[in-house]
């Protein structure tokens, strides 16, 4: 008993004491983490790269980058934000590098012209998927299998304005949005100033892929179509059953495709971006080995994305094809 | 020598509807080093007010009050504390920190800087000169309330204050308590470098204890006197109706081994009292108990006996009080106004007082 | 309906694949632990150091401005965590203030802006604490000659079930916190991935077991905490 109030007093007569080695103790954990952290911010073998929900989601990160931290001893830090987030980062120097899919965002954050110092240089096309219409398997608009787009968005239209179909829009600044708005573009309509204030008619979720395609399938009259990237569709299609592919990329058609790009940051902008290790990296992507892994990537059986690099041409129109193979073949040479 | 002086102190207290209540108004004292000054008066008089700002525990709305000469009101953090130090606080509800026995005594003696091997053994001597043995490891907080006093009057007590301010401590005492707290008191008395500033309810605990009595009424000093001018000579009816009227003495006492009886020597007048307590005494007796009569009475049974001299009458209407010159001490008589009437009790009449030995309590 | 069937079927096997993760020691789970844990555990520990100090001199002393202080206390107590990682955020960013330290997307950013986030709450509930003491233990305390530093830790004794209580409540918000954590962490896999992050990501691609897993973990740790709380709830006297 009276060790134990000894110990008590002990303690009691060194508080000073035993608050300072508790201080140090704590700002030991905390301080080495810190540390670390900002060891790692300026270490050249770690890079951060930004990219959207719907490319993360698909799983194909998780299976190629592996293979080129493997090769290069090179981690990579995968940010999964929206298409605008993944821009903006990349504006601000947050990130090293992006990977997103809307070309004209792409065109935009490169551009030199005007004066303007680029956000990102020597853009690669690394790939491509493509987009599908799903819908009710009642099919009210009543799409078929070989109508080209302009077909189908008419259809879509004529349905929509008689009541007998609900279209799920994502509504947010993503990739998949983009595209539909293009789409709707081609028959001359803006959507949401079209049916502007008419929900059953055009819906904007303003949420993600998977809860977009979750409305569409709980639509109280069985009437909902969306637009959706093939590889989030594979990840829920045996879900939702009465669900199916009403309309896809008709042969000769390239505007359901989703061509994928890979933008390093500037260098010049932002001088702390790991420049060279990105170099490394989209020398990898687009090396033949990174090539033929992205179109060896399977989920649920089927192939998700194919390899675009250099052939970009040949699947939809792209004016620096040329520039990109004579920039990077150096970078793929490791990875022979 | 003047140790508190107290100058046209006032606290007020600000109600939640905006309405102000003067618990203290104009308070003057002066209270001696060594001595025991007493506080009494009625419920909400103030008694405690006045004590919790004397041991800075509030401060008050107007006034100074100076420990040897500075003025405490001013002092900084530090110097309160200095203060504080010098003193000791015993509350009405006894309240204990939520810690062993043996901690909360060794408190007081912790906060000044004593270490564990130097305040051990006196907290273990104190804890046994309290009745508390065995139970140094056990939580204050779980013992009886009588236990739990003495835990009280026992952290308090340790740390040798220069000032010892008891708030209405006897009220919530119960008996055994109140001797512990009684040998200590007297323990204390006879170090003249300390005072002692208590309030209390008991007439007979201020009679007892104090040197001098302050009578608080309403928040206003009524009377402060020692014990014998106030309950012989109340300045007003409030003091009379609130202390009664007793007459008191200061004396030795010795017990008689051959009749058995204890005399009381005060000054130059021997009393006897049934009462067997010994040694240095204050003794006192209700004015309704003393007899007069305008001869000497012969043949009675009370033992004490005395030829005085009307000194002074007071009307009160159906009663009358004279007070009687005998020897070198007054006594105060209280006889009905036609005993008064009958007897001719006038001024310089010379009377014989009687009264019984069992009326002589010794407190 | 059909579909509605398999819904359910995917929860069911979801809380049958959680319960294997657990078992077999899952290394992505392990890690979401540790991430966690150590982000909560770290952020709420510094916040208290800071915090208890200031809490409680507040509720020592009373000043010119103490009301106006407690309204400003409490109204950052109720600070949306998302919005502060906003802030945290912009401050990391590179074109923030702190910019060139590199730390966004790191456990470091993370702390920092749990930390911000539990200070106030420390500090309010120190302070509500130190302020339940009955004042008249206060007096007892000072009658006995406790200068202000030793009252000040007398009076953390006598509340500090009061006081833990608030630890657990910051340290619940923090544990539970999506939003800041998300925007500066940047829900790394391995590195900045919290157990509340990692929900969000595996729900969103339907990867319902994983997401129960940490579900379960979750709410249990919840419950601890609030057993623990309803345990210190009997105050102290």
């Amino acid at each position: 008993m009276s060790e134990r109030r000894a110990l008590k007093t002990i303690i009691s007569e060194h508080k000073a004491a035993f608050l300072i080695i508790f201080i140090l103790v704590l700002g030991g954990f905390f301080g080495t983490f810190f540390i670390l952290d900002l060891l790692s911010a300026r270490n050249p073998n770690r890079i951060i790269l930004a990219t959207t929900t719907s490319t993360y989601d698909s799983g194909l990160l998780d299976y190629l980058l592996p293979e080129f931290t493997q090769k290069t001893g090179i981690e990579v830090s995968i940010l999964s934000v929206g298409t605008g987030q993944a821009l903006v980062y990349g504006e601000n120097g947050d990130v090293d590098v992006i990977l997103v899919h809307s070309r004209s965002r792409e065109d935009a954050f490169v551009n030199d012209i005007d004066g303007q110092t680029p956000f990102g240089i020597n853009r690669a096309c690394v790939m491509y998927n493509d987009f599908i219409i799903v819908g009710d398997e009642n099919n009210p608009a009543e799409l078929l299998q070989n109508d080209n787009i302009t077909t189908v968005m008419t259809k879509l239209k004529f349905s929509i304005d008689a009541g007998n179909t609900t279209f799920y829009s994502r509504g947010d600044g993503s990739g998949t949005y983009s595209k539909e708005i293009s789409l709707w573009s081609f028959i001359g309509v803006t959507p949401d100033i079209e049916w502007f204030g008419e929900p059953d008619k055009y819906t904007e979720t303003g949420q993600g892929m998977a809860a977009t395609l979750q409305m569409t399938y709980q639509d109280a009259n069985n009437q909902g179509y969306t637009l959706i990237d093939r590889g989030t569709w594979l990840t829920f299609n045996d879900t939702y059953t009465i669900l199916q592919i009403l309309a896809e990329s008709v042969v000769g058609e390239d505007n359901l495709l989703n061509p994928y790009g890979v933008i390093p940051v500037n260098l010049e902008l932002h001088p702390q971006v790991k420049y060279n290790s990105v170099l490394r990296f989209v020398g990898f992507l687009t090396s033949d080995y990174g090539q033929n892994l992205i179109n060896t990537y399977t989920k649920n059986g089927e192939t998700l994305f194919h390899a675009a690099f250099g052939i970009c041409n040949s699947t939809h129109n792209c004016p620096t094809t040329e520039k990109e193979i004579s920039f990077w073949t150096i970078y793929q040479q490791e990875f022979t | 020598m003047s140790l508190l002086k107290v100058k046209n102190l006032s606290k007020d207290f600000y109600k939640k509807d905006g309405n102000v209540i003067s618990v203290l108004s104009n308070i003057s004292l002066s209270i001696n080093k060594g001595e025991t000054f007493t506080i009494i008066g009625p419920n909400g008089s103030g008694k405690t007010t006045l004590l919790r700002i004397l041991g800075l525990l509030e401060a008050p709305t107007q006034g100074e009050i100076t420990f040897l000469g500075k003025e405490i009101t001013d002092f900084s953090r530090k110097e309160k504390t200095l203060y504080r130090r010098k003193l000791s606080f015993v509350r009405q509800k006894p309240l204990v920190r939520d810690a062993s026995v043996f901690d909360n005594i060794a408190y007081g003696l912790k906060v000044r800087g004593s270490k564990y091997n130097q305040y051990k053994p006196l907290v273990k001597e104190m804890i046994e000169s309290v009745g508390l043995s065995g139970m140094e490891n056990k939580n204050a907080r779980a013992l009886s309330g009588g236990e739990m006093q003495r835990v009280v009057i026992a952290m308090n007590f340790i740390i040798t204050p220069e000032i010892y301010l008891l708030d209405e401590v006897s009220a919530n005492l119960d008996p055994m308590n109140v001797k512990i707290l009684d040998s200590f008191i007297n323990k204390i008395k006879k170090d003249k470098e300390k005072t002692i500033i208590l309030s209390t309810h008991d007439r007979y605990e201020a009679i007892r204890l104090a040197d001098r009595i302050a009578v608080l009424n309403e928040g206003k000093i009524n009377q402060i006197n020692s014990p014998r001018v106030i309950f012989q000579s109340p300045k007003d009816e409030f003091t009379a109706h609130f202390v009664g009227y007793e007459n008191i003495f200061s004396g030795n006492a010795r017990v008689d081994t051959e009749s058995n009886l204890n005399q009381v020597k005060i000054n130059d007048i021997v009393i006897t009292t049934s009462d067997q307590k010994e040694g240095e005494v204050k003794v006192c007796i209700h004015p309704e108990s003393i007899i007069l009569a305008k001869n000497s009475p012969q043949n009675v049974s009370s033992l004490n006996l005395y030829k005085g001299k009307v000194d002074e009458i007071r009307d009160l209407g159906n009663l009358i009080h004279v007070i009687i010159k005998i020897k070198s001490e007054r006594f105060l008589v209280s006889i009905t106004k036609l005993s008064q009437q009958k007897l001719g009790i006038k001024i310089g009449t010379e009377v014989y007082v009687n009264f019984k030995a069992t009326d002589v309590k010794i407190l | 309906m059909d579909n509605k069937r398999k819904m359910s079927n995917e929860i069911i096997e979801g809380i049958f694949e959680a319960l294997y993760l657990i078992v077999t020691l899952n290394p992505e789970i392990w890690s979401v632990i540790e991430v966690s844990f150590r982000v909560s555990l770290i952020s709420t520990f510094l916040a208290a150091l800071v915090s208890l100090p200031i809490g409680s001199f507040i509720g020592l002393r009373e000043f010119r401005g103490k009301r106006f202080l407690s309204n400003l206390i409490n109204t950052f107590m109720g600070f949306p965590p998302v919005v502060m990682g906003l802030i945290v955020f912009l401050l990391l960013s590179t074109g923030g203030i702190f910019g060139s330290l590199g730390l966004l997307y790191s456990t470091s950013a993370m702390i920092i802006a749990q930390f911000l986030l539990a200070v106030p709450i420390i500090i309010g509930t120190g302070k509500a604490a130190i302020e339940s003491v009955d004042p008249a233990l206060k007096e007892t305390v000072l009658s006995l000659g406790a200068n202000e530093r030793q009252l000040w830790w007398e009076l953390i004794k006598h509340s500090k079930k009061s006081i833990i209580a608030g630890f657990l409540v910051a340290f619940g918000q923090a544990i539970s916190e999506v939003g800041a954590v998300m925007i500066v962490g940047g829900n790394i896999r391995w590195a900045t991935r919290t157990f509340t992050t990692s929900i969000v990501l595996h729900t969103r691609m339907g990867e319902f077991g994983m997401a129960i897993a940490l579900g379960i973990i979750l709410v249990s740790i919840a419950f601890i905490l609030n057993y623990g709380l309803t345990r210190l709830q009997g105050g102290d006297k």
